[in-house]
């Protein structure tokens, strides 16, 4: 009759079947020392998963982001459209939002608000923008410029301006997020 | 009763293996403990690596901390901007590397860039291009020595000659050792 021996794995081929009365050690690990050499096979996997997740992160860059999102946002809405007719509607890319907001078809050199705040802001974003981000700006009740999709990204980075003119007010929202 | 003749094949079958058997055991464990040697040694390396990547690491963030803190202060002062954010072009055409060092007590590499919709060629300030020019470097020679790292900004430049708000960049890096 034969019996299994071994640690672990019994029918492995670490844990061969031996004969009852070969009194001899097997040939190759034993069960013990397999079993030690697994758990010294975890421990150093998991230090090198360690490793390897210290430089996850590395030079985080949440805060650069928050300050690069807000500083877009608020120089792109001070900058000079080159628009020199009715300042108080179209000399500044904020002039434009507010006129695009609550008097759409009032133009500026001929282009309607509602139109030129659009190109404005994809061509002022364009030209600052990384590569590798991508931009929302949401203004007014429901008017978008970029791509809706950044709702619904997890990872972004948001910059609020809350602006007030007479009685008018408008709310402007920068969404950035990696493509 | 004829006797056998003792040769090797009327030895006990168990012997020969017994003895091969206590070999290879041996083997076994001098090769563990090798290979418990080795691992022993991978392990230190890893934590002291991990340590000394851990100390760089720390390094490396308190530098672009100090950069993101330059920036904000670089964008907020006085001495170079028209109002926050809003860096005064005819300020910046008299800035030298001595006053950076003053104010933020060390040399910083700083680039600024007036972005160009007509055109692609940018043109350097100085006293003879100004105003036809949009790129301003402070402390250029500074900028191609040693490890220098930063962050680059959106921000807007003041053109104090015709009074309009041109869009920009600033580049500003720190050296470290």
């Amino acid at each position: 009759m034969r019996k299994k021996t071994g640690f672990i794995g019994q029918t492995s081929g670490l844990g061969r079947q031996k004969h009852p009365t070969a009194h001899h050690k097997q040939v190759g690990f034993s069960g013990q020392t397999t079993l030690i050499a697994i758990l010294l096979m975890m421990l150093v996997f998991g230090v090198v998963v360690v490793f390897l997740s210290s430089f996850v992160g590395f030079r985080s860059q949440e805060d650069y982001l928050n300050l690069y999102t807000s500083n877009a946002l608020i120089s792109i809405l001070r900058t000079d459209t080159g628009y020199t007719n009715f300042p108080e509607n179209c000399r500044r890319i904020v002039d434009v939002l507010f006129c695009s907001e609550f008097t759409p078809s009032f133009r500026c050199g001929g282009t309607e608000c509602n139109t030129l705040a659009g190109i404005l802001v994809e061509t002022h974003v364009s030209k600052i923008l990384k590569p590798q981000l991508d931009y929302l700006l949401k203004y007014g009740e429901d008017k978008t410029v970029g791509n809706p999709g950044l709702e619904m990204e997890r990872v972004r980075w948001i910059a609020n301006e809350d602006l007030r003119r007479g009685n008018q007010r408008l709310y402007i929202t920068l969404i950035t997020a990696e493509k | 009763m004829k006797q056998k003749h003792l040769s090797g094949q009327g030895r006990p079958q168990a012997e020969k293996p017994r003895g091969l058997s206590g070999q290879f055991g041996m083997m076994e464990y001098i090769i563990f403990a090798l290979f418990m040697l080795i691992i022993v040694v991978a392990i230190v390396f890893f934590l002291f690596g991990w340590e000394f990547g851990a100390a760089q690491r720390e390094g490396l963030d308190q530098a672009y901390s100090k950069s993101l803190s330059l920036i904000s202060r670089f964008t907020h002062s006085g001495f170079f901007t028209e109002k926050d954010n809003m860096l005064d072009d005819s300020k910046l055409m008299v800035t030298k590397c001595e006053d950076i060092e003053a104010v933020f007590g060390e040399k910083l590499c700083i680039n600024i860039t007036s972005v160009l919709f007509v055109g692609d060629e940018s043109r350097s300030c100085s006293l003879s291009s100004y105003p036809n020019c949009n790129q301003w470097v402070i402390c250029g020679d500074f900028c191609g020595q040693g490890n220098l790292l930063g962050y680059d900004v959106p921000v807007n430049i003041y053109r104090r000659v015709d009074g309009t708000t041109e869009l920009g960049i600033l580049d500003l890096r720190i050296g470290v050792s």
